[in-house]
C-alpha cells in the first residue's frame, strides 16, 4: 500500500466559470462591431467580472480542492506480467519474409552514381538537341520546364537559345534529381535479385519512361509534343547503365546486422558471417 | 483503504442526487483536461455534421448539369461555410481535443500546465464558431444584406473590401475565426508547456510517445502561423471599419499581401491538421501490428523537418499570381522537399506492419486506409508543387481532390481510427466492432467514389466553386459518381454516430487496457479518474506498459 492509497483525496485545481465569463465578455465586446454598441458595454462588464474571478482563483493562493479517490474496485488493476509471448526476429529465420540489408553502399557511392549518370544523361540530351533541333540548349530549356512555366509563358522563350536563368534552373533540377536517384540506386540495387546492371540500366528507366509517357499529356499538355521518346529512353538508359555500373563497382560496407551482439557493442571487431544460418 | 471506500460511496450517493443543472455546471466550470478534451472533440463532431450537410447540399446541386436546386449566391455561402467550418471548427478542435485529453495521460501528468487557460481556450473556440454561424441569422436581421459569408474560406482581397462585400457577413467570418484562433493559440501554449515541463520521472524527450512529439511540433506550428492570420484579420477589420488600406490596391495597399499573410498561416495549417493524423497512426499501427514502431528517432526527425519546411512553402498556393520565376522555382523546390520526411514516415509505418501479427480491428482498418490515401495525396501534392502543373490545374477540381485526400483521406480517416481506439478509454465503454466495420466500408467506398473521380473532373477542366455546368462539358457522369459517393459517406457517418450511441446505451465495459497497448494512458482506469494516476508513474523506456507486461524482455534493455 503506497502513501497515495492511504490518502482519501487528491488536490486538483478547483472548477471555475471565470474563463467562461472572460471568453463570453470578449466575444460580446467584439460582436458589438456587427450588432450594437450596447453589446460592447455588456461584454466589457462580463469580461472584467471574468478576469476578476480568474484573478481570485490564482491569488493570493491558487484555489485547489480535494478530489475523492476512485473506489478501490474501480481502479485499474496492477499490470501483471505476461511472459513467454515475446518472439524475436532472427536473421535468415526459415520461412520468414524478412530480408535485411547485411551490406550497403555508402551514400558517397550514390552521389558518385548520380553525378556519373547525370553527366551521361546530359551528354545524350545535348547530342539530341544538336541532331534534332540544331542547338545544344534545346534539351536544357526543355528540362527547365519541369519547374518553370516556359510553355505557358507569354511570349514563350526561344527554346533554341541560351538563357542564363533557365540554364541555372535546369542544372539545379538535373543535379538534384540525379543525386537523389543516385542515392536511391545505391540503396535499392544491392537488395534486388539478379543483376543490378539490368535492373538499374534497363528495367528502371523503361518503367519510369512508360509512366512519364502516360502522364505527360496530363501534366504538361504544352510540352507533350516536344519530347522525342526515342532519345528520351536513350538518355534514361544512359543514366541507368552508368549509375548502375558505378554502384556495381563500389565496395559495400557491412551493416551492424551482420555483427554479433558483442561486436555491436564494440567488444569484438571480427564480424560474424553474413551468410544466414541454415535452420532446416 | 476503508476510509477511501467510504468516501467514494458517499461521493456516488452525491452523484446520484445531482440534478441536470448540477451536471451542466460541472461541465461549464470544468478545468479538467479530459472533460475539456471531450468538449473539444464532441463540439468538433457537431460542427462536422454541419459542414457535412453543407457539402451534401453542394453535391446535390452539382449531381446533374444545369441544376437549380441551390441558388448561385447560396452556393457561394455554402462553400465558404463548409471550408471555414471544416478547417477551423472541425479539424482544429478535434486535434486540440485529442491533444488535450491524451498528452497529460501519455506523459504521466495530472493535468495540463494551465488548466484555466485551457478552459478559456475551449470557450473562445466554441463562441467563435457560434459567432460564425450567427451570421446566418443576425446579418440578415440587422442589415438586410446577405446572410452567411460568401468570400471563400481564404477570403481573398479585394473581395473582402467594403466595396465588394456589403453588409457584415464577412465581418462575422473575421470575428468567428479571430476568436477561435485565440482559443487555438492558448491550446498550443498549454500543450507545449505541458510537454516540456510536466513529464513524469524517467519520461525523457527520447521516450515520450510519438503522439506527444508530433503534437509538440503542431503546437510550435500553431504559435508560428496563427498570430499571422490574427494580425491579418485585425488589418482587414481596420480596412473595413477604420478606412485603412492595407489590402486596397487602389489606395496604395496590396491585395497580394493578404494572400501572403493568409497562406503563411494556411499552409502550416495543413500540417497542423495532418501531423496529428500522423500522430494517431503512429500510436495505432504499432499496437495492432504487435510491434514496436519502426524508426522512432527518424519519425521524430521527420516530424520536425516537416514542421520546419512547412513554414517555407506557403507561396506554392500563389503560383498563378505571377510572383516571378525566381520565387516560383524556390517554392516549387522547397515544396518537393516535403516529400522526403513524409516518405520516411510512410516507409516507417509500413515497416512497422511488416512481419507483424496484424490485427485488423476497426482503428487499424482506418490507419491502413490512411497510409494508401495519404500516399496518393502526397503524390498529387508533389505534382501540384510544379509551377507549370499548377498553371494548368489551379482552381480546378484536381486541387479540390488533392486537399480532400489530405484532410479526409489523411486526417479524417485517422480521426475515425483514433475515436475507435481511444473512445473506450475516454468513455469507458467499447464501441461496436461490427458497426465500426460498416462505418469503415461505407465511408471508404464513398470517399473514393467522391474524391478519386474529382481528379478526373479537374483534369477535364472543371473549375472549383462553380454552382452548375452545361450538359455538353463531359463532366456529368463524373459529378454524378462524386455525388453518389457523398451518400455513402453520409451513411458511413450515420453508422459512426450509431456506434457512439450504442456505446452509451449498451455500456459494454472497456477495462483499462482493451487493446493490450503500451503507453501510459492504458495503465489507468477507463475513463481515468480526475487525477489520472494514483501515484505518478516512473518509466524506463518508450513502452512502459510493455516493460511491466514483459519483465523478461523489457524495452529499456534495447533502447
Amino acid at each position: 500500500m503506497t502513501e497515495n492509497e492511504e490518502q482519501e483525496s487528491m488536490k486538483l485545481p478547483a472548477p471555475t466559470t471565470a474563463p467562461l465569463f472572460f471568453a463570453f465578455g470578449l466575444v460580446l465586446l467584439l460582436a458589438s462591431l456587427v450588432t450594437n454598441v450596447i453589446f460592447a458595454y455588456v461584454g466589457a462588464v462580463i469580461a472584467v467580472l471574468g478576469v476578476h474571478g480568474w484573478w481570485r482563483e490564482m491569488l493570493p493562493r491558487e484555489h485547489i480542492e480535494p478530489v475523492p479517490l476512485q473506489p478501490v474496485g474501480e481502479r485499474a488493476p496492477e499490470i501483471t506480467p505476461q511472459p513467454a509471448s515475446v518472439e524475436h526476429l532472427v536473421i535468415g529465420e526459415a520461412g520468414h519474409r524478412v530480408r535485411l540489408p547485411l551490406e550497403y553502399h555508402p551514400y558517397a557511392t550514390g552521389l558518385k552514381a548520380g553525378i556519373a549518370g547525370g553527366i551521361a544523361m546530359a551528354v545524350i540530351g545535348g547530342i539530341h538537341g544538336l541532331v534534332a533541333a540544331g542547338s545544344i540548349w534545346a534539351a536544357f530549356n526543355g528540362f527547365a520546364s519541369i519547374v518553370m512555366p516556359l510553355f505557358g509563358a507569354s511570349p514563350p522563350p526561344d527554346m533554341l537559345s541560351f538563357h542564363p536563368g533557365i540554364m541555372v534552373a535546369a542544372l539545379g533540377v538535373h543535379i538534384a534529381l540525379s543525386l537523389l536517384i543516385g542515392i536511391v540506386y545505391s540503396s535499392v540495387l544491392p537488395m534486388l535479385p539478379g543483376h543490378p546492371r539490368l535492373w538499374g540500366g534497363i528495367v528502371a528507366p523503361i518503367v519510369w519512361t512508360a509512366a512519364g509517357w502516360a502522364a505527360i499529356g496530363l501534366v504538361t499538355p504544352g510540352g507533350a509534343g516536344a519530347v522525342s521518346w526515342g532519345w528520351f529512353v536513350a538518355s534514361q538508359i544512359a543514366f541507368g547503365l552508368t549509375a548502375g555500373e558505378v554502384v556495381s563497382r563500389s565496395t559495400p560496407v557491412r551493416t551492424l546486422q551482420s555483427y554479433t551482439l558483442p561486436g555491436r557493442a564494440g567488444l569484438e571487431v571480427t564480424p560474424a558471417t553474413s551468410q544466414p544460418e541454415d535452420h532446416s | 483503504m476503508a476510509s477511501s471506500e467510504g468516501l467514494s460511496v458517499s461521493t456516488f450517493e452525491k452523484d446520484a442526487e445531482k440534478t441536470w443543472l448540477d451536471h451542466m455546471h460541472e461541465w461549464v466550470s470544468t478545468v479538467d483536461h479530459k472533460k475539456l478534451g471531450l468538449l473539444y472533440i464532441f463540439s468538433g463532431l457537431f460542427f462536422f455534421i454541419l459542414g457535412g450537410i453543407e457539402a451534401s447540399a453542394m453535391r446535390a446541386q452539382l449531381a446533374v448539369p444545369a441544376n437549380d436546386l441551390v441558388e448561385p449566391a447560396e452556393f457561394n455561402r455554402l462553400f465558404t461555410m463548409h471550408g471555414t467550418t471544416m478547417v477551423f471548427l472541425v479539424g482544429m478542435p478535434i486535434v486540440t481535443g485529442f491533444g488535450n485529453y491524451l498528452i497529460p495521460l501519455m506523459i504521466g501528468a495530472r493535468d495540463m500546465a494551465f488548466p484555466r487557460l485551457n478552459a478559456w481556450g475551449f470557450w473562445m473556440f466554441l463562441f467563435g464558431g457560434i459567432v460564425l454561424y450567427m451570421s446566418y441569422f443576425a446579418s440578415m436581421g440587422l442589415y438586410g444584406a446577405g446572410t452567411a459569408p460568401d468570400v471563400g474560406w481564404f477570403a481573398y482581397s479585394p473581395l473582402t473590401g467594403r466595396a465588394f462585400s456589403r453588409g457584415n457577413a464577412t465581418d462575422y467570418w473575421i470575428l468567428g475565426i479571430l476568436l477561435s484562433g485565440f482559443g487555438s493559440m492558448s491550446g498550443a501554449i498549454n500543450m507545449l508547456t505541458t510537454t516540456l515541463t510536466m513529464r513524469c520521472p524517467g519520461m525523457t524527450m527520447r521516450r515520450i510517445p510519438l503522439f506527444v512529439w508530433m503534437m509538440l511540433v503542431v503546437s510550435f506550428l500553431m504559435l508560428l502561423a496563427l498570430p499571422v492570420l490574427t494580425a491579418a484579420q485585425v488589418m482587414l477589420l481596420f480596412d473595413r471599419y477604420l478606412g485603412a488600406h492595407f489590402f486596397d490596391t487602389q489606395a496604395g495597399g496590396d491585395a497580394v499581401l493578404w494572400q501572403h499573410f493568409f497562406w503563411f498561416f494556411g499552409h502550416p495549417e495543413v500540417y497542423i491538421l495532418i501531423i496529428p493524423g500522423f500522430a494517431y497512426a503512429s500510436e495505432i499501427i504499432p499496437v495492432f501490428s504487435r510491434k514496436v514502431i519502426f524508426g522512432y528517432v527518424t519519425m521524430v526527425a521527420a516530424s520536425i523537418c516537416i514542421g520546419l519546411v512547412a513554414v517555407g512553402v506557403w507561396a506554392h498556393h500563389m503560383f498563378t499570381v505571377g510572383m516571378g520565376r525566381g520565387l516560383d522555382i524556390w517554392f516549387a523546390v522547397i515544396t518537393m522537399v516535403v516529400g522526403i520526411p513524409t516518405g520516411i514516415k510512410l516507409f516507417n509505418w509500413i515497416a512497422t506492419m511488416y512481419g507483424g501479427k496484424i490485427r485488423f480491428k476497426v482503428p487499424m482498418l482506418f490507419a491502413i486506409a490512411f497510409i494508401g490515401q495519404f500516399l496518393i495525396a502526397g503524390l498529387t501534392g508533389i505534382m501540384l508543387s510544379g509551377a507549370p502543373f499548377t498553371w494548368q490545374l489551379s482552381d480546378s477540381y484536381f486541387v479540390v481532390a488533392h486537399f480532400h485526400y489530405v484532410l479526409i483521406g489523411g486526417l479524417l480517416f485517422t480521426v475515425f481510427g483514433a475515436c475507435y481506439f481511444w473512445f473506450p478509454k475516454m468513455l469507458g465503454w467499447m464501441m461496436s466492432e461490427r458497426i465500426g466495420r460498416w462505418h469503415f466500408v461505407l465511408f471508404f467506398i464513398g470517399f473514393h467514389l467522391t474524391f478519386t473521380t474529382m481528379h478526373i473532373q479537374g483534369l477535364l477542366g472543371m473549375p472549383r466553386r462553380i454552382y452548375t455546368y452545361e450538359p455538353d462539358r463531359g463532366w456529368a457522369i463524373w459529378n454524378a459518381i462524386t455525388s453518389a459517393g457523398v451518400v455513402l459517406q453520409g451513411l458511413g457517418v450515420a453508422f459512426f454516430l450509431l456506434a457512439i450511441f450504442l456505446a452509451f446505451r449498451q455500456k459494454k465495459p472497456a477495462g483499462p487496457d482493451p487493446w493490450d497497448a503500451w503507453t501510459l494512458e492504458w495503465s489507468t482506469s477507463s475513463p481515468p479518474p480526475e487525477y489520472n494516476f494514483l501515484s505518478l508513474p516512473e518509466v524506463r523506456s518508450r513502452r512502459p506498459l510493455w516493460d511491466l507486461k514483459h519483465p523478461e524482455d523489457p524495452d529499456w534493455e534495447h533502447e
